[in-house]
């Protein structure tokens, strides 16, 4: 049912592969590692803190309070009222260092991430909705965000006090020690299980996400469309089944996470319990004082708080791989390739442009260009003409090197395409595309697409040219700073091709490719267009395709495209004499009018 | 220092009101949550008790089978423990999902009935944005902020009771930075809670610069203006650390704060508890246990910042989701398609329209009567106003009351779902969904049959090169199909509708002329009446409408037949005689 082959979407299934994960996530991590240090040293120095509290008490209480000393009491609330300062310091620098960490390094994998998917082939966009690539610079990161600041730093944190107490407890008693350890085997099983679980619900959390964003981009884009057709009860019943997808993953995790936690304290407490069994049949034997058992018993708990607080942050270490594998595998996708980093090439002048042998399909199965061969000189000007999807527009894509042809070569001022750095090439070719597409931003910005060197002047002129200057300094509230709705909403939609139009005059290129430039414009205007591109265009190259006669008529020479062949080329007369597939077209439209 | 307004922490507040009714729905479950956290309190204070019972004990007579007893006895408790735990995370966070799957379901349904005007105000990255993030936001505060809430609230009051009974006077002393803390909660309260707000607005915009770099990418390759695009996300993204910086280092500030307001508490205990024990006021026991306790009260200190954080985000959160549930809809027309009953005739009375905000209108006293069953072209200049028109029509936009009629009733008066079963539009800009190419189709009419629509609308032809002919799905916008393709499954669409008018805006630019004439026969031949209306830049697509309407400046200037305008020598006229001159050059 697929037009194109399967999206990356949502492999749910599939094996666990945590450590190469992390591998690929520490070098994010690795220019914060000062602030990171720091910032685990605090932790390890506010857990002590923290001890230091009841130690000072116990200091008041046997040392003044019991003895009925008053004189030392005000120096150790000075010193109390000293670490407390210093906790709020310690805790506020902790949050800081490691939250601002987090930020920048949510910010540098956006960054990366964004320069990533940027430069994937146009292939990737056609499949993968916005709205799924949209999550992954935005969920998705936020859920690596809560590894780096609550999850990493302070598992870290329990491992390094994990550790102490480890010696802790083989200094104080090595068998009692090693009793409390039997039980450790079942941590390490239930963690695995919940983690297996656990995992696969995260994965249809993330994947259920991606939808959701996926579903809405689209949806609220095509409301009006919704809204004309009456559709809204069926896009409800859809946005509800994602949503319920979402919910019954939580549900899930909701019940695995309810439960871990629990069996970690249960676990806790069976230790106790050994503890308890083992120690008291010793101090029955006489072999341990009873003291020392329930000193024992009191650091054991301590065994296990650690333990416990990591079991908490295990969610979060769960959902931050589920997220990072879905942002992994976009970053796997292979870059579009943007060709060499320089070449020697001609000096842009008029250029030519030359397709040979070019075949193509968007789809293995189903060829849409086949060995076609032509060439445009340079300063010539050349019409394509065809029935729709015929692959009038398709030709395009492969000048533009926005699809790569099977077989044969394009080449541009007698170079092929594929020599010409990405940059370099698309500064040669301006486009006019069929898919007409505007950014909520200023005139001014649509038409220069922030672009220095197009300045003020140029935008104007490329307005001119496209005969809409006046109806954007007269009629628009903000003139040429007049911010556009989404999409241009907000214009006629001839109004948005004729900005198209002047953001092609504005940047001036060598070559310029007009595919169905003035469809949505009328006759008067298209005219008035056509009539300065005469010196507009004047020694430059240019690619019409057209539906209309009237968009075409100033053709230098005609291609026939039919179904992804070239079937008949020259000149108009030529076409005409012949009395093939151009004739038939044009007597059709004459028909009409006369 | 300015005086801290009591409207915006009031109004956080005031933004939850909505959340009562999903809370209502659920209150059975939230009674059972809030029982088994308060069990659960209970519990967790019990169990060291016992242990301390159960050592003390052991340390007069260990004897092995009270060994195995306590032991029993420890494992018993731990389990019962887990027991309500468990229940606590899994009621209470069960039911904030809950909630947030309402709350999401209501948000969509309302989005869906919001009108034009609102998504030209609101790009569709900002809602994205509130629909995900925000709703999180508030999932946040139903789920671990109430739960946590009511735990801090149950610990805290436990505590203070215990300490009461021991010694008011001293539970006196530990209350002293009250005040102070509730000074400290309402300003930081504050803080974060506009903070956090400006974060998200700001995350709204690169929501919004996401969507639109995503959309646009051909046109942004095409233009090689991919580095600009990164220079400015860069730029973004280090604004938005900034933002997150004042909100970081604020309730950086606030849980810390809240902790060393606690452990002031404390340190007054030591000293003046230390110093009525030496003074002989007090027993030392007594003392001792105080101090315990008051280490009890540390937590709840510490976690009602963290809580009182996860409230100030779900109320910035919340009033910006009222943003949509606040705006004015339309109800959506319920009830099945009713079939159409032949053709109806429409009217434009007087019709003058601006688009709201705009300071001149776009249409100008625009009348005419359309009678049933005739087909009508529509011609004009770029921005004449013709897509308005339609738009009206349809209620996309909504007209002056009085000035639109269809089938001799005000469109006002007819429910926006109702006429637009009347009215089938094919825009001028075609949208399709990534859906197959007949479920497209049937978005027209459930009962539709694609494949005759399809081959009415012209798509014969290719259907048979589609890899899987109408089932084949499209891309995002339709962006696997040429541009004719698409336009002609918007056709399809349209005429799946059934609907007695059929308005063309535009819809045949992308098509060649062979395909063109042939579409246009097909609907004329169509079975039953319908009013057709064409709008097009084309002449040759409306020259034999019974009635040619040619619009100049959202006024109609010329109606009439092709005849009538060929010979009023007008604007038509003139039009036509541009598209003429190619006809003779085809003839020579
Ligand atoms: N991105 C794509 N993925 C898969 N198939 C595609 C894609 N774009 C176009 N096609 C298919 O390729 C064929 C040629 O499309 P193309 O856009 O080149 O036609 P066209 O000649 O420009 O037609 P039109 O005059 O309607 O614009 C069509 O059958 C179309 O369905
Ligand atoms: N949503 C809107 N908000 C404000 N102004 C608008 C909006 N839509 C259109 N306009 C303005 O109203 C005028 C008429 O637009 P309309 O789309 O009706 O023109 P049209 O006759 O259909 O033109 P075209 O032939 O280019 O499609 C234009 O000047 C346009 O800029
Ligand atoms: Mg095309
Ligand atoms: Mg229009």
């Amino acid at each position: 049912m697929q037009l194109n082959g399967g999206s990356l979407e949502d492999e749910i299934k599939g094996r666990i592969y945590d450590h190469r994960l992390m591998k690929r996530l520490i070098p994010f991590l690795r220019p914060y590692r000062g602030p990171l240090g720091i910032a685990l040293l605090l932790i390890l120095a506010g857990a002590a803190f923290e001890l230091a509290f009841p130690y000072v008490t116990k200091i008041a209480i046997d040392t003044y309070i019991s003895k009925g000393i008053d004189s030392g009491l005000l120096r150790l609330s000075m010193v109390l009222i000293g670490i407390l300062v210093l906790q709020l310091i310690a805790g506020f620098l902790e949050t800081w260092l490691l939250q601002m960490s987090g930020q920048r390094i949510m910010r540098d994998m956006r960054n990366q991430l964004f320069d990533h998917l940027l430069h994937l082939e146009t292939r990737y966009f056609d499949r993968n909705p916005v709205g799924k690539t949209m999550t992954r610079l935005t969920s998705d990161v936020d859920a690596l965000n809560e590894l780096f600041t609550s999850g990493l730093i302070s598992i870290a944190g329990d491992l390094c006090t994990l550790l102490g107490i480890i010696v802790m407890l083989l200094y104080l008693n090595w068998q009692l020690a090693l009793v409390t350890f039997t039980v450790v085997p079942l941590i390490f099983i239930a963690t695995e299980i919940f983690r297996r679980k656990v995992r696969v619900s995260y994965r249809l959390i993330r994947a259920a996400v991606s939808n959701m964003n996926g579903f809405l981009q689209e949806y609220l884009t095509g409301m009006p469309v919704v809204q004309l057709f009456s559709q809204e009860r069926r896009a409800f019943d859809k946005f509800r089944a994602i949503n319920r997808q979402h919910l019954d993953a939580f549900q899930q995790t909701i019940f695995y996470y309810s439960v871990f936690y629990p069996m970690i304290e249960l676990v806790a407490a069976l230790a106790a319990a050994l503890i308890l069994l083992y120690g008291g049949f010793q101090v029955i034997g006489g072999v341990l004082t009873m003291g020392e058992m329930v000193a024992f018993l009191q650091y054991s708990r301590r065994f296990f708080h650690p333990i416990a607080d990591m079991s908490e942050k295990f969610n979060i270490f769960q959902s931050a791989m589920a997220a990072a594998e879905r942002i992994f595998t976009v970053l796997d996708v292979e870059r579009e390739n943007r060709g060499p980093a320089t070449a020697s090439l001609p000096p842009p002048g008029a250029a030519s442009i030359e397709f040979k042998n070019v075949s193509f399909s968007y789809n293995s199965e189903k060829p849409i260009l086949q060995d076609v061969s032509f060439r445009v000189g340079p300063g010539e000007r050349v019409a394509i003409v065809g029935a729709t999807g015929a692959g009038k527009s398709t030709i395009i894509n492969l000048l533009l090197r926005m699809y790569r042809p099977q077989s044969g070569r394009i080449l541009l001022d007698g170079i092929d395409i594929d020599s010409y750095p990405e940059g370099e090439l698309r500064r040669r070719i301006g486009l006019v595309s069929q898919d007409i597409f505007l950014f909520s931003d200023t005139i001014r910005a649509n038409v220069s697409l922030d672009n220095p060197e197009i300045g003020e002047e140029r935008v104007m002129d490329g307005c001119r040219g496209a005969f809409i200057h006046d109806f954007v300094a007269e009629e628009l509230p903000g003139g040429f700073g007049h911010k556009l709705a989404e999409r241009g909403a907000d214009l006629s939609q001839g109004q948005r091709q004729l900005l198209s139009f002047a953001r092609a005059l504005a940047y001036g290129h060598r070559v310029l490719v007009l595919d169905e430039a003035t469809s949505s414009v009328d006759v008067q205007t298209e005219r008035l267009i056509q009539r300065g591109l005469e010196t507009l265009l004047e020694g430059r190259t240019a690619l019409v395709i057209a539906h209309r006669l009237s968009t075409i008529e100033s053709a230098d020479r005609i291609i026939v495209l039919h179904k992804g062949r070239i079937r008949e080329e020259g000149t108009e007369a030529e076409l005409l004499e012949r009395q093939g597939l151009y004739y038939r077209f044009h007597i059709l439209q004459a028909a009409g009018v006369a | 220092m300015t005086a801290p307004i009591p409207g915006s922490a009031l109004s956080a507040v005031r933004s939850l009101r909505r959340l009562i009714p999903y809370f209502g729905r659920y209150r059975a479950g939230l009674a059972w949550g809030v029982l088994t956290v308060l069990a659960t309190v209970g519990v967790s204070l019990a169990g060291p008790q016992v242990i301390r019972f159960a050592i003390d004990d052991l340390t007069a007579a260990v004897t092995g089978r009270k060994l195995v007893l306590y032991a029993a006895v420890i494992l018993a408790i731990a389990l019962v423990e887990g027991i309500l735990r468990f229940l606590m995370r899994r009621i209470l966070i069960g039911i904030s999902r809950d909630i947030e799957f309402d709350l999401r379901n209501d948000l969509f349904e309302k989005l869906l009935t919001l009108p034009r005007t609102f998504s030209d105000a609101h790009p569709t990255g900002d809602i994205m944005n509130r629909c995900s993030s925000d709703v999180n936001a508030v999932r946040m505060l139903l789920g671990p902020g109430v739960m946590y809430s009511i735990n801090t609230a149950a610990m805290f009051t436990l505590a203070l009771f215990l300490m009461i009974r021991i010694n008011p006077l001293l539970t006196g002393l530990v209350l002293l930075p009250l005040p102070v803390a509730t000074f400290v909660v309402y300003f930081f309260s504050r803080k974060i809670h506009d903070y956090y707000r400006s974060v998200q607005e700001y995350f709204s915009d690169v929501s919004v610069f996401l969507q639109e770099t995503f959309s646009g990418i051909r046109l942004l390759r095409a233009y090689g203006s991919l580095d600009p695009r990164q220079t400015r996300f860069g730029e973004m993204m280090e604004q938005y650390v900034v933002m997150n910086r004042r909100l970081i280092a604020t309730w950086g500030l606030f849980y810390p704060a809240m902790g060393l307001l606690g452990g002031l508490g404390g340190v007054g205990i030591l000293y003046f508890g230390g110093s009525l024990v030496i003074a002989g006021r007090i027993s030392l026991g007594s003392f001792v246990a105080f101090s315990i306790y008051l280490a009890m009260l540390a937590w709840p200190m510490m976690s009602a910042g963290w809580v009182l954080n996860l409230i100030q985000r779900g109320a910035a959160s919340m009033e910006r989701l009222n943003l949509i549930f606040d705006a004015a809809g339309v109800a959506p027309a319920a009830g099945p398609m009713t079939p159409s009953t032949g053709a109806l005739d429409l009217e434009f009375r007087n019709l003058t329209f601006s688009y709201p905000g705009a300071a001149s209108p776009v249409l100008k006293a625009v009348t005419v009567a359309i009678p049933a069953g005739s087909m009508v072209g529509i011609v004009g200049k770029v921005g004449a106003g013709k897509s308005t028109l339609a738009a009206v029509l349809a209620r996309v936009y909504d007209p002056p009351p009085g000035t639109v009629m269809v089938g001799g009733r005000d469109v006002s008066a007819i429910p926006p779902g109702e006429l637009r079963r009347l009215v089938a539009v094919v825009p001028q800009d075609p949208f399709l969904f990534s859906e197959s190419i007949a479920d497209n189709i049937r978005m027209g009419g459930e009962d539709a049959d694609p494949e005759s629509h399809a081959a009415m609308a012209g798509l014969g032809v290719d259907m048979e090169s589609f890899p899987d002919r109408l089932a084949t799905l499209v891309g995002e916008r339709g962006i696997t199909l040429s541009g004719g393709q698409k336009q002609r499954v918007t056709i399809a669409r349209a005429l799946a509708r059934r609907a007695p008018i059929i308005l063309f805006d535009d819809a045949l630019s992308s098509v060649d002329v062979e395909t063109e004439a042939a579409i246009i026969r097909n609907i004329q031949s169509l079975p039953g009446r319908h009013t057709l209306i064409v709008i097009s830049h084309r002449i040759s697509s409306i020259r034999d409408a019974d009635l040619i309407l040619a619009m100049m400046d959202g006024e109609i200037v010329e109606a009439g037949t092709h005849t009538d305008l060929i010979g009023r020598n007008g604007l038509y006229a003139s039009l036509f005689r541009k598209e003429e001159i190619e006809a003779e050059l085809a003839t020579l």
